[in-house]
């Protein structure tokens, strides 16, 4: 007999996209629950086709359910339309491989990749009838446990979490799980299992710590209750990145997923360090994988799944150092195969032309650059690391492979920019249009005139970066700098060839205040979430006027978040994370910045930034 | 190109994965040629792509028993080498019941569809009540079988005219060749070509209108169980050459 869905088949036929919620996708795993100890739902907190394309969640799906004794099932978010139908029908949130209720599960893992998933996290627990606050929850709920990148400021969430798994999942879950068994088998109380958790390393029991606040509202202190629940909490980091657990088998998906791929990821953490980008640091130092190790996996990958495109993942591939030999031996195998290849994030140089010419149509597709600002000065205050000249060249490549249609992906908002420095984000698009009248002769264009596509987003400061002292512009300020940029756009020579798009600000500022946030936030965030607040990463369903309301009633100064200039010795609310950069040092970062000094790459030279004490990667090659 | 091979597979379908829909059902069957390393022909260019036809769409929420799709391959060992390699890499509910080479010249699957046999069964061990077994032998055993459809073409265009042409009624007597009831199940073998396609649920509606009972179609499982093409005057099912 086949597997018991948990919805009826009047539901399901009135829903969109069903499949989303049955399971029973190739390599997804069915044990029999009698015959493990441990139950434990992996959750993504947003809809189906987002969450099964997050590499993380399979990597962790497969470690888990390579224990015997344990059974790690899925679990994501129901799409509005499904929600309802849950509500009004009582009808508790269920696993996708057993379709059994999230309540009986041992564990709720979540992982948290982005702010905006914050109110769908309680949209989970609230559809699990799991009580949203950790403090609420008894012997028989899960234990909620958090992941991720969001957990390196987890406070604004932290009280409705039992614990935040703070690092690389691979290292400590065994020893959870087992502490977890013993827990089962000694009848502790739930109290003394996350109390004995908190000494793990990694582990993050909020529970367990108490913040006092100034009369400014900055923290005072931030200690642990108890004298043996450490006062700071290391990341946890796979030293050697080939020898530890890498997906075999992933699930592929039966409707089409955002990433509807095989995902290779060839090297964790980026040498670059651009100030603004909180992944550089959080993920340092950079480790890469054995090129021999990714030839044989690739392979595997494709054989096991039967995907028609594989994509390599990293933050910097062209960073990773055998990538010609590892890209030459995909293009030669994928090629037999009838596999596509997507090379994402690539500099633009002879090699990654070349290589791209050969796997993407130069006609359908375009290349992107992400020069982030506009002026030399600015990117330089961010540690870019890029000059005009290196983008204008590239660009030449590009235009002389063929290629028309080209991507520019700027920020606005960066510290310390000015009019100027905006203005020259349509200078140098302009320049770009002009590099390609200049490269490819009137006879030649064949492909059409040449096409750009500048965007910009709104800086976001982030926790452990060296802007995590910067204040954000304000709505006005975003909107404003939109303008000025759409009207330089207009005064350039070649302005009918670019096409400028801005994103939306709304989300910027509430992205901001989650960011930067503390413990006061949780009751807005319940708030906004029983006002109706759900999918907040998309643009249909966000209600601003909703979050502004809850941030109102809470009596929640958004301007203490967001564009407040913080004082350099503040205490802020992650301070007592460890993520292998000191404190220091992005300090030291962040004034460098102020006076446009650039500080050379991991590959270039190291700067001490800490990371070294983990002695993996690259801290410890020779240069 | 000539001395590629068409195979033509049959399938059935049942339990969750009834709720995958036909173009996914069709990305998933790719990827099981792929991993069961079908050596399938591609098309030329940058995106290649499988040489792949599947002779009807299945609707979501229907199971079948005979669904059939069409394959090139430059090569393959046995058409049993097939069926158990495809038969190793299928998710729960989806099995291949059989591979077949195709003679010289057969027309690909989908345009050589005539006829498709259905069950329609109440979901949950339910019977189809006294009344509608009663209005089903009226219904079919009557001079005209007359199904009444909504004009959509008209509605589209704003050319609807209430009972003038928002209805389009159509005797499908003669493109219904085998009908019959019991308690737990509507059997029925009708038109399934692209220009007289019979719709089982519509002739289950027609047989509750006559019973005067509302009929949810949501408490019946349809299930197709199998495709036909017409050799001469007679049905074959699509898989039946060589046979
Ligand atoms: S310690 Fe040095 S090499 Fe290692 S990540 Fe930091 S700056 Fe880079």
């Amino acid at each position: 007999m086949y597997r018991k869905l948990a919805l009826s088949d009047d539901i399901l036929m009135q829903v969109d996209k069903p499949a989303r919620y049955i399971g029973g996708e190739i390599n997804s795993i069915i044990k029999n629950p009698d015959e493990v100890d441990i139950r434990f739902a992996m959750c993504f907190p947003d809809v189906y086709e987002i969450g099964m394309s997050h590499l993380g969640m399979q990597i962790l799906y497969g470690m888990f359910n390579g224990f015997t004794d344990v059974w790690c099932e899925r679990v994501f978010s129901p799409w509005t339309d499904l929600d309802n139908i849950m509500r009004d029908r009582n009808i508790p949130l269920f696993t996708l491989e057993s379709q059994t209720p999230v309540k009986d599960m041992d564990f709720l893992g979540i992982t948290i990749q982005y702010e905006m998933c914050y109110t769908n996290i309680l949209q989970v627990l609230d559809l699990s009838g799991i009580p949203l606050r950790a403090a609420d929850r008894g012997k028989n709920d899960p234990i909620v446990i958090g992941g991720g990148p969001c957990t390196y400021n987890p406070e604004p969430i932290a009280d409705f979490f039992d614990i935040f798994y703070i690092g690389e999942g691979e290292t400590r879950y065994r020893e959870l799980l087992d502490l977890y068994k013993e827990y089962k088998a000694k009848g502790w109380s739930r109290y003394e299992f996350l109390h004995k958790a908190s000494m793990l390393g990694g582990m993050y029991v909020p529970m367990l710590y108490d913040v006092a606040y100034n009369d400014d509202g900055t923290i005072a202190s931030f200690t642990p209750k108890e004298s043996d629940v450490p006062d700071h909490i290391n990341k946890e980091i796979v030293n050697e990145l080939s020898d530890t657990y890498y997906i075999e088998a992933p699930i592929v998906p039966f409707i089409k997923v955002t990433q509807d791929r095989v995902v290779l990821e060839i090297q964790r953490g980026c040498i670059r360090g651009c100030r603004f980008c909180q992944a550089g640091m959080l993920y340092r130092p950079v480790r890469e994988r054995d090129v021999d190790w990714l030839k044989q996996r690739a392979m595997m990958l494709l054989n096991n799944t039967g995907q028609e495109e594989i994509s390599l993942s990293s933050l910097s591939s062209s960073d990773y150092s055998k990538l010609e030999e590892l890209v030459d031996f995909l293009i030669e195998e994928c090629n037999d195969r009838s596999v596509n290849i997507s090379l994402p994030s690539l500099r633009i140089d002879n090699f990654s032309v070349d290589a791209m010419s050969k796997v993407q149509d130069v006609k359908k597709t375009s290349i992107t650059f992400a020069p982030e600002a506009g002026s030399q000065h600015m990117r330089d205050v961010i540690n870019k690391g890029i000059t005009e000249e290196h983008i204008l060249r590239g660009a030449r490549l590009a235009f002389e492979a063929g290629w028309t249609r080209i991507k520019l992906y700027f920020m606005l908002g960066l510290p310390g920019e000015n009019t100027e420095d905006i203005e020259q984000i349509a200078v140098l698009s302009d320049k770009i249009a002009r590099e390609f009248f200049d490269a490819v002769p009137k006879d030649k264009r064949v492909n059409g005139p040449v096409q750009i596509v500048t965007s910009t987003s709104f800086f976001v400061p982030k926790p452990f970066t060296p802007f995590q002292w910067a204040p954000q512009d304000t709505k006005e300020n975003f909107r404003e700098k939109a303008y000025i940029l759409r009207q330089a756009v207009m005064a350039q020579l070649n302005q009918k060839r670019i096409k400028y798009n801005w994103h939306e600000t709304d989300v910027s500022v509430l992205e901001g205040i989650l960011a930067r946030g503390d413990r006061k936030l949780s009751d807005a965030i319940e708030l906004a979430y029983k006002k109706g607040c759900l999918f907040d990463a998309w643009s249909d369903t966000y209600r601003d006027d909703l979050w502004m309301e809850s941030f109102a009633e809470c009596d929640i100064d958004i301007a203490f978040y967001t564009t407040r200039v913080r004082d350099i010795d503040e205490i802020f609310p992650w301070d007592f994370l460890f993520c292998g950069v000191d404190k220091e040092y992005l300090k030291k970062e962040w004034l460098r910045s102020k006076e446009a000094i650039v500080t050379p790459n991991c590959a270039v030279k190291c700067n001490g930034c800490g990371a070294a004490r983990y002695g993996t990667g690259i801290c410890v090659k020779t240069r | 190109m000539s001395d590629r091979i068409k195979v033509r597979i049959k399938f059935s379908k049942h339990g969750p994965v009834k709720f995958v829909g036909h173009l996914d059902f069709m990305r998933y069957f790719q990827k099981c040629i792929r991993r069961a390393k079908i050596d399938i022909a591609y098309s030329e260019g940058f995106s290649p792509h499988q040489i792949m036809s599947f002779a009807t769409a299945l609707g979501v929420g229907v199971e079948t028993d005979g669904d059939y799709l069409d394959i090139e391959v430059n090569s393959l060992t046995s058409v049993e080498d097939m069926m158990e390699a495809l038969n190793k890499t299928m998710a729960e509910g989806v099995r291949v019941e059989n591979v077949i080479i195709l003679p010289e010249g057969t027309p690909n699957a989908m345009s050589s569809v005539a006829a498709a046999e259905y069950r329609l069964i109440p979901k949950e061990g339910g019977k189809y009540p006294d009344k509608v077994l009663a209005a089903a032998n009226k219904v079919l055993s009557a001079e005209s079988i007359v199904i009444r459809k909504e004009n959509k073409k008209a509605k589209k265009k704003g050319r609807a005219v209430e009972g003038v042409n928002d209805y389009i009624e159509t005797d499908v007597k003669d493109r219904i060749y085998k009908a019959q009831i019991s308690e737990n199940e509507f059997n029925c073998l009708v038109d399934a070509s692209s220009a007289g396609n019979v719709r089982p649920m519509s002739l289950l509606e027609l047989i509750y209108n006559e019973a005067g009972v509302t009929l949810d179609p949501i408490s019946i499982q349809i299930i197709r169980c199998d495709l036909y093409t017409s050799v001469g005057d007679k049905l074959m099912p699509l898989d039946g050459y060589g046979a």
